[in-house]
């Protein structure tokens, strides 16, 4: 790395230019005895050499490689007006020769307009900035995810039981199943945005606001097919996803003297996300699921749309009821049924100061979009949910429904009952979009009560200062109707595209108390 | 400044320097992990194993219930949904993934590598193994992908949407895959699989057998939506030269042996002892009782008997009514179902048995198909005697009794044709009890035989009868050419009774 620094007359000039080097390395070993193809011979003696069969052991050895060049130049003027330009370009061992190099710039600036006002006017505004900027950034893809498969060691399995190689002392070795792509881009983002930053009577309000458009071009995922394809997955870049939307800030101190502080703040995100398009202009994209529920990139809808089957309904919207068995039928194909993406997240608190004591509360809310609940599921199919007393679980007649006749029309039902225990626990009759929930939530995320013990306290110690504070997290949530089950927030798919799956994920927690802080 | 700038100057060179030396630096995404020409030998039998797999398990299970050999045990809960006739989507994942992305998968490895090496056996026992993978899925589910399947690759059209194709079609396909296979096979080559071939071990005239054996199942199946065709297909086996007999022993069966060792044991017996409840399968009075009314040995084989000797099967799909579960028989030993009895592991997964060859034979007698060979009722009597040898029956007097002096042990030879196939396909039924369940329920769609099969007690759709696999929630929600979802009860092509 190089820098320079010039300062000529008002302008200062800043420049850095480096080149980076970095090398990943990682070697997976594993060995187990399986108990669904092995097991022991001697009952709680857990050793590799007392294995009923073979010991199934793994290696996986991952190398990646990356050579990085930059640049950035900053720009000030007075301290006034502000430029910053950086330039990167990465070389990366995970892309094809054509595509492993690409570069990505960025570009900033910002005025601090308050420094031309009257310091009458700096009384009222005694801070504004206006900035902009516009950047990008390109990243690679995981090792071998552009190698067309090969070959490993066979296990089948059903769930339960499994058969592994060698069998009777042959080998076998197994077509994998993900079609790598061997002409995968970089992925690339575009961001844009404008902002400005206010404070007001020396910082008793300060206020900020940024509106933004972020584009996310070629994002390398593993997408599911069909495995009618002989492949279960395949590596693609994923079109194009755009987010546009605003965040605001806003702090306001209401209460400031002898001794007492009080602040009150808030911040404010709303988002759209829209899918602008795909590749081989595909309107539509699997990108992952579980169960019976899938969620789907479609062009003109949110990134992360669930996709699945749901009650069918006749042209008037009467639910359409099997004349046989009273069930409700399900569509025939899978439909489009909301997206995991919110509208819009909040956050707002209180910060109160009072000589040694403070207490903090902060509030936050998620709202909009939904999410898929297995635990609502599995409560009604054993029947201990509320909503599995419909109709006293007694057989009924589904309100505004109708059943086909042979000739295919839709006659009201006013006789035939559906069961609601089959509803709940038979297959095929509760389409998974009925275990979709609606994903709102307003949360008490913390309070806390603090005390600055006396400094007096550790006059003749080696202790410089200490503080004591009582302390409560996600002390209470309202959640939409209909959601009587899970805390939203809980996501069995962790990072990644199966965002909005509570596949029966542990209950989020409510920590309580007290913390002691010394400093030395 | 001076200094600065020659620092600069250096710099810019070493990066340059580098960039040229990191060339090799960034060669380094080969995939280590994976083998990438594993030869057709270590590739032939994953494919067979993954194909015994689930038609030694689901396809096993689903067909045993839907045969009525076999239903769900009172305390326990695994495979209710079999005796309610409304299966999930879900149940069908695996085994539709097994047979497409790995054996199917495997088995074009294996084609086309043979091919490039002008490997004729190999390549012919991948178009037989082919076909009966194809025929399983679209018996199981009708229509399917097929002239698009397997595609998804860029050099072979990357098709990740394939369509499906009629079920008529797809029959035509099998049975060109059996005919190319026919060709292809080289009784006097040298070139030919050995202990990898976990079948025949590479014996090409029972690879040859399993060929006119596999199309006149294949052609049998379509005898009530079109006898024609059936006639036609059947007459060409006749008339190919180089027809040499189909499958007829114990030494041709098509099967695998499966043994007591931890991952090689039956997909039936490992799935359920690796279950929590180990026991979830009980007999079905259906098969037990007319097994019983007949003397059938077979009874103490295929399930296993209670203290007192006798075998007691209870009425199919009673699960709610738990008092019911005592005093019942479990699965037998022979059938891979029985997790207490380390023996039950080592039983076989049958393609294609000799009692099955010998029946499809009888039948195609009766029809005026088949003009050679031994007479129906000859055939009768042989296929069960080779039922009866594959279960190490020997008793003289008990065989002889069967044959001589049961209902379904003697075959109407001065009867009618309708007779006659009713008593073929009720005793091809007999055979299969738990070890050949899909063939059997396959068979009892095409033929309504046995006719004494009742409605399960727990069944979801009325009287309507299960007749078809739901098709995966997986080609559902991610295949964009899928054309429909289908209740269970809709019928298949070739299902026309």
């Amino acid at each position: 790395m190089l820098a320079l620094n010039y300062q000529i007359d008002k302008l200062g000039i800043n420049a850095v230019i480096g080149h980076s080097v970095s090398s990943r390395r990682s070697n997976f070993l594993s060995s187990d005895i399986d108990p669904n193809s092995n097991g022991l011979v001697i009952e709680n003696f857990y050793n590799f050499d007392n294995a009923t069969g073979k010991i199934k052991s793994q290696n996986y050895l991952t190398r990646s490689n990356k050579v990085g060049l930059y640049a950035t130049v900053n720009f000030d003027f007075n301290k006034i007006f502000f430029l910053e330009m950086t330039g990167r370009n990465d070389w990366s061992s995970t892309l094809d020769k054509a595509n492993r190099s690409y570069f990505y710039p960025s570009i900033s600036a910002s005025w601090l307009f308050s420094q031309h006002l009257s310091d009458a006017a700096k009384k009222v505004m005694n801070y504004g900035k206006l900035r902009a900027n516009v950047s990008s950034v390109g990243n690679d893809a995981g090792a071998y995810q552009n190698n067309n498969p090969g070959y490993i060691s066979t296990e089948v399995t059903s769930g339960f039981g499994t058969n592994i190689f060698p069998f009777n002392g042959v080998p076998g070795f197994t077509y994998q199943n993900r079609i790598g792509n061997q002409s995968l881009k970089p992925e690339r983002q575009l961001g844009k945005e404008i902002g400005v930053d206010l404070a007001f009577f020396e910082d008793r309000i300060s206020l900020d606001f940024t509106v933004y458009s972020n584009k996310t071009k070629d994002q390398i995922i593993s997408v599911p097919t069909p495995s009618s394809t002989g492949f279960s997955s395949r590596v693609i870049n994923a079109g194009t996803v755009v987010n546009k939307g605003f965040e605001a800030g806003l702090r306001f101190t209401p209460v400031k003297r002898k001794g007492i502080k009080w602040d009150v703040f808030g911040t404010y995100t709303r988002n759209k996300n829209e899918v602008l398009d795909l590749p081989n202009g595909v309107d539509q994209l699997v990108i992952g699921g579980f169960s019976n529920m899938s969620i789907v990139a479609a062009v003109g809808k949110p990134f992360g749309t669930f996709y699945a089957l749901d009650l069918m309904k006749d042209a008037e919207g009467h639910q359409v009821i099997d004349s046989t068995t009273g069930a409700p039928r399900s569509t025939v194909s899978p439909v489009y049924l909301g997206s995991y993406q919110p509208k819009f997240i909040a956050s707002w608190g209180s910060a109160f100061n009072y000589k040694g004591f403070n207490i903090n509360v902060l509030f936050d809310t998620k709202q909009g979009g939904y999410f898929f609940s297995r635990t609502k599921d599995i409560l009604e199919f054993v029947g201990t949910s509320a909503s599995s007393t419909l109709n006293n679980r007694e057989p009924f007649v589904w309100a505004n429904s109708v059943y086909e006749t042979s000739d295919g029309s839709f006659v009201e039902n006013n006789s035939i009952k559906t069961d609601v225990y089959s509803y709940y626990t038979v297959n095929g009759y509760k389409p998974s979009s009925q275990d979709l929930v609606k994903a709102g939530y307003i949360k008490l995320r913390e309070v806390s009560i603090g005390y600055k013990l006396p400094q007096k306290w550790f006059a003749k110690t080696f202790i410089g200062s200490g503080n004591f504070s009582l302390f409560g997290n996600n002390l209470w949530i309202w959640t939409n109707k209909g959601n009587d089950y899970v805390d939203p927030e809980v996501n069995s798919g962790g990072a990644g595209n199966e965002q909005g799956f509570d596949y029966s994920a542990r209950p989020s927690l409510r920590n309580y108390g007290f913390r002691l802080g010394l400093t030395f | 400044m001076k200094y600065t700038k020659y620092k600069l100057i250096t710099f810019l060179a070493l990066g340059v320097l580098m960039l040229g030396g990191c060339k090799k630096f960034l060669d380094v995404n080969q995939n280590p992990n994976i083998a990438n020409d594993p030869g057709v030998e270590n590739v032939l039998p994953s494919a067979q194993i993954e194909i015994a797999h689930v038609l030694g398990n689901l396809f096993q299970v689903n067909g045993s219930f839907w045969s009525q050999y076999w239903t769900q045990y009172p305390l326990a809960n695994q495979y209710k949904q079999y005796d309610q006739y409304q299966p999930s989507t879900d149940n069908y994942n695996r085994p539709w993934n097994t047979l497409y992305d790995g054996a199917l998968s495997d088995l074009n490895y294996v084609y086309n590598t043979a091919k490039s090496k002008g490997n004729k056996n190999y390549m012919a026992i991948a178009r037989l193994m082919s076909a009966y993978t194809f025929q399983m899925a679209t018996d199981a589910w009708g229509d399917i992908p097929f002239s698009e399947a397997l595609k998804g690759l860029e050099e072979n059209g990357g098709i990740v949407a394939p369509k499906y194709d009629a079920q008529s079609l797809v029959y035509e396909g099998i049975l060109l895959q059996i005919d190319e296979a026919i060709a292809l096979i080289d009784v006097n080559s040298d070139a030919h699989p050995g202990a990898d071939d976990l079948i025949y071990g590479g014996d090409m005239n029972s690879w040859l057998a399993f060929a006119q054996t596999l199309k006149l199942r294949v052609a049998m199946r379509m005898s009530e939506v079109s006898p024609s065709r059936s006639a036609a297909v059947i007459a060409s086996i006749e008339a190919d030269p180089a027809f040499n007999g189909f499958i007829s022993s114990s030494a041709d069966e098509a099967l695998i042996k499966f043994t007591t060792a931890g991952g090689n044991e039956n997909p039936v017996f490992t799935e359920q002892s690796s279950l929590n409840t180990n026991r979830n399968i009980i007999a079905s009075k259906t098969c037990v009782d007319s097994m019983n009314a007949n003397s059938d040995p077979r009874v103490f084989v295929f399930y296993a008997p209670l203290a007192n000797g006798t075998v007691v099967g209870n009425i199919q799909g009673d699960y709610n009514n738990s008092t019911a579960a005592t005093g019942k028989s479990f699965g037998g030993t022979a059938v891979g179902i029985n997790p207490d009895d380390k023996n039950s592991a080592a039983a076989p997964v049958r393609f294609l048995s000799s009692y099955e060859s010998l029946l499809l034979q009888a039948e195609a007698r009766v029809r005026g198909w088949l003009t050679a060979g031994d007479d129906d009722s000859t055939l009768y009597s042989a296929a069960i005697d080779a039922s009866f040898d594959a279960y190490g029956i020997t008793d003289a007097t008990e065989i002889s009794y069967y044959k001589d002096s049961t209902y379904w042990g003697i075959y109407p030879v001065g009867g009618t044709n309708v007779d006659k196939i009713r008593h073929i396909i009720t005793q091809k039924w007999f055979s299969m009890c738990g070890n050949q369940g899909f063939e059997a329920w396959s068979e009892q769609r095409r033929t309504g035989y046995p006719d004494f099969l009742i409605t399960s007690v727990n069944s979801l759709i009325g009287t309507k009868k299960p007749a078809r696999f739901l098709y995966p929630t997986n080609e559902i929600n991610l295949n964009a050419n899928f054309p429909g979802t289908k209740t269970v009860d809709q019928r298949v092509w070739w299902d026309v009774n």
